[in-house]
């Protein structure tokens, strides 16, 4: 057997046979070799600290477990000794009321549960299990229904079925309910019923359509335009399907959670906050952006995020703009907000290759029966909707700093900040999964707005969510997805410590960083640590200058040999650590 | 014939370890022996095959949060937490690594099964890399680069991170004994490539 020949043998694990874990010698010599290996990298490792976690992260996170483990087990198991208690208590009681003809409570249970089994297989189990999701018309005006070939108008409460086609006319729109979701039409829009039982698929034939996604666990939510196809992970999004060029133009604006397009050579993730315009023309592609302020501040986002808050939903991106005054809603947007460019295409206003609505200059007027201010009515939801909290992050020195706003609603038990690598996916449930990481610190039982800081490194970057909890820890709000940067800790240029009579002339080149994470400086010394620091606590003394613009002060000192530096400041709350956003270098000076 | 063994001085006594899990439910202080032992390796673990550090303790803190959220729910029914623990840290780091991919090409998603071990295997390759250049001999070097994917995972599971027998098993999800098979298999393939590369020079 040629040498080839027996390496490919070994490489088919079928061809092996399942033999015995036997080494002979010169297996035997070589898993020494590796294992010594392996023990001479580790230790290297660990050496030269590569593989050694950080102190700080190790005390903090053994901090927090400990914390968790702490608090009272609700679901879990309960000490053997508290278990035999239960036991003994409830034991008779179950004797006492189960009927001497059944063998034994758990037997009974499993019979009864076997008997539904049976009866649901034999009544047509999958109907049952995935019911069709009931579709019906809330808010109709110029919208036409297509069944069977069939066109008739759309009436306000009519139910619709797989297959149903929907189009509304240029001064129309429509409100159709998905199950406890919803979908808005713009005017011009289309969209066909693929598939309602259990999981939900809907062409976009054309327009502009706001998808507000309420899915049961384990359904999905998915929007086809042509080949590409977008599966919503979270609630809402909006989607334009038009002309653009020589072939289509999709934009879609992921506005609460994330979506994913699956489409020709393309499967992407699409996280909160951005915006996506694929173009099928000549010149393909797709293109994902963080949505542009003028993006978000469409007025077509707007009116459905306003609708979407008063029903109760969050608007994750749109929080803010919701914030500003803006016209009354309207489904009518006062003129198109043109997503990103693509290459080899023709937009704007004057491009009559568009199909999407005519950007008009002056709001047009709502029709008489378009939505008010009123949420549209439509089944209550069963999941609780996830309100909303102002938050905001930005990254100060090594570190993050998340501040959220005072949170008003009623079943708050406590707060928290969720932590994620990625843009991808920050959910808003806790404690959170898929590598995100609760940070256990910022757990607070007050409601009043707050900050927290975390430590991150230069340049690294996080996203953070604000999560309100109930007492079971169920997410009632959640403020949008955040992301910072710590862009480390700046130098504050040359430090000149003058010594005169009795102290010390400092001067020094002004913060020029950003002012948010800027409070005060502070000049400190030590006799002995020629680095000191009042963030570390090494320091002899210091000295608080408040006035940002500075870059001269005067301070007694005894007479003496000094380490000096200056730093800049971040100081925020009482229980949140002073930051060290900048600092010059030591120098050495002596007082006489 | 010498029987495999898979033995490594830094571990905790596995009875030991069984009794702290089990007291750890109620007991914060087992679960911070526990934390302690592991925590280094698993944090280890994870920034062989991360560039970043912040992602090597974000994962590792999940990678806790998950085994007491399993302790205090009764759930941990395994017999080698730490290998529980490297398992729960690989399919994070699946997951990470999924999630950072931006662009996938449709051909490669077809099978469930087999982007999961792709991935897996890809999640390996960093920790690969380093032990393959930091072995001295040449021969064993080249049997390294040229280990089929099949086998990477076992021989970087064990001799890189060190994972003792029936932590390896827990890690890989199979039994001792399967582990003990695959592991042999591999090093058989590494002496097959190994016994090539010398007829080839000479």
């Amino acid at each position: 057997m040629s040498p080839d020949e027996r390496i490919r043998r070994m490489h088919d694990d079928v061809v092996l046979p399942f033999d015995s874990a036997e080494l002979d010698a010169d297996l035997a010599a070589l898993d020494a070799e590796l294992a010594k290996a392996g023990v001479a990298l580790r230790r290297s490792h660990e050496r030269d600290g590569r593989s050694r976690p950080p102190a700080s992260f190790a005390s903090s996170l053994r901090e927090r477990l400990l914390a968790e483990a702490a608090m009272p087990n609700g679901a879990g198991a309960n000490p053997p000794d508290a278990d035999a208690d239960v036991a003994q208590r409830v034991q008779p009681t179950i004797r006492r009321r189960t009927p001497t003809i059944l063998p034994a409570p758990r037997w009974t249970i499993l019979a009864l549960a076997a008997v539904f089994v049976v009866a649901l297989l034999g009544f047509n189990a999958r109907g049952w299990f995935t019911g069709p999701a009931p579709v019906r018309a809330t808010d109709v005006a110029g919208a036409s229904l297509v069944r069977g070939g069939t066109s008739s108008a759309l009436a306000i409460g009519a139910a619709l079925e797989v297959g149903d086609q929907v189009s509304v006319d240029q001064s129309g729109h429509a409100v159709l309910a998905v199950g406890n979701g919803l979908i808005r039409l713009d005017e011009g829009a289309s969209i066909r019923l693929d598939r309602l039982s259990g999981d939900v698929s809907i062409e976009q034939m054309g327009g502009r359509v706001w998808h507000r996604v309420v899915l049961e666990s384990g359904r999905s939510y998915v929007v086809t335009t042509g080949a590409y196809r977008w599966t919503a992970l979270g609630t809402a999004f909006s989607l334009t399907r038009s002309r653009g060029g020589a072939g289509e133009r999709l934009d879609l604006t992921a506005v609460e959670h994330d979506v994913v397009l699956a489409g020709p050579s393309v499967a992407l993730g699409i996280a909160q906050g951005s915006a996506v315009a694929v173009n099928t023309g000549v010149t393909p592609g797709v293109y994902v952006n963080p949505a542009t302020a003028a993006q978000l501040a469409d007025p077509w986002l707007i009116a459905n995020a306003r609708l979407d808050a008063a029903a109760g939903y969050g608007v994750g991106v749109l929080e803010t703009a919701l914030g500003s005054p803006t016209p009354g809603p309207s489904l009518t947007p006062a003129a198109v907000t043109p997503g990103p460019s693509l290459p080899g295409e023709t937009t704007g206003p004057g491009s009559s290759e568009s199909a999407a609505p005519t950007p008009t200059d002056t709001p047009t007027q709502a029709p008489t029966t378009a939505p008010t201010s009123k949420p549209t009515p439509r089944p209550t939801p069963t999941v609780p909707p996830v309100g909303s909290i102002g938050a905001s992050v930005i990254g100060c020195g090594e570190t993050a700093v998340v501040s959220w706003d005072a949170y008003a609603g009623s079943r708050f038990a406590k707060l928290a900040v969720v932590r994620g690598a990625s843009a991808f996916g920050i959910p808003t449930s806790y404690p959170p999964g898929g590598g995100i990481t609760a940070l256990g610190g910022s757990l607070t039982p007050s409601a009043a707005a707050g900050s927290y800081s975390d430590s991150l490194g230069t340049g690294s970057s996080a996203w953070y969510r604000v999560l309100a909890l109930d007492s079971a820890k169920h997410v009632i709000a959640a403020s949008a997805a955040r992301k910072a940067t710590a862009p480390g800790i700046g130098a504050l240029g040359p430090f000149v410590p003058t010594p005169v009579a009795g102290g010390v002339e400092a001067h020094w080149t002004p913060y020029g960083g950003n002012t948010a994470c800027f409070v005060y400086y502070k000049i400190v010394w030590s006799a002995t640590d020629p680095n000191p620091t009042y963030a570390g606590g090494i320091y002899d003394g210091y000295e608080v200058v408040s006035t940002q613009t500075d870059s001269v002060y005067s301070f007694s000192l005894a007479a003496g040999t000094y380490w000096m530096r200056i730093e800049a400041i971040r100081y925020a709350d009482a229980g949140v650590s002073p930051i060290v956003v900048g600092r010059s270098d030591a120098v050495q000076v002596t007082v006489p | 014939m010498v029987v495999m063994e898979l033995r490594d001085g830094s571990r905790m006594e596995p009875a030991r370890e069984q009794a702290l899990v089990a007291r750890a439910s109620s007991d914060p202080a087992a679960f911070a022996e526990l934390y302690d032992a592991y925590m280094p390796r698993i944090y280890g673990y994870l920034v062989r095959r991360v560039d970043e550090r912040a992602v090597a303790e974000d994962l590792t803190a999940e990678t806790f949060e998950r085994a007491l959220t399993a302790i205090r729910s009764g759930s941990f029914r395994n017999e080698a937490f730490g290998g529980w623990l490297y398992r729960v840290a690989g399919n994070l780091l699946v997951d990470h690594v999924r999630r950072g991919r931006r662009y996938v090409a449709l051909a490669r998603l077809g099978d469930d099964g087999e982007e999961e071990d792709a991935l897996a295997t890809a999640v390996d390759q960093r920790a690969l890399e380093q032990f393959t250049a930091a072995v001295d001999r040449d021969a064993l070097s080249a049997a390294l680069r040229e280990l089929p994917a099949q086998h990477r995972r076992v021989v970087v599971l064990r001799y890189v991170d060190g994972l003792e027998s029936d932590e390896l098993a827990a890690a890989l999800g199979c039994s001792k004994g399967t582990a003990a098979v695959r592991l042999h298999r591999a090093l058989r393939v590494m002496r097959t490539v190994m016994t090539r590369e010398a007829i080839d020079v000479a």
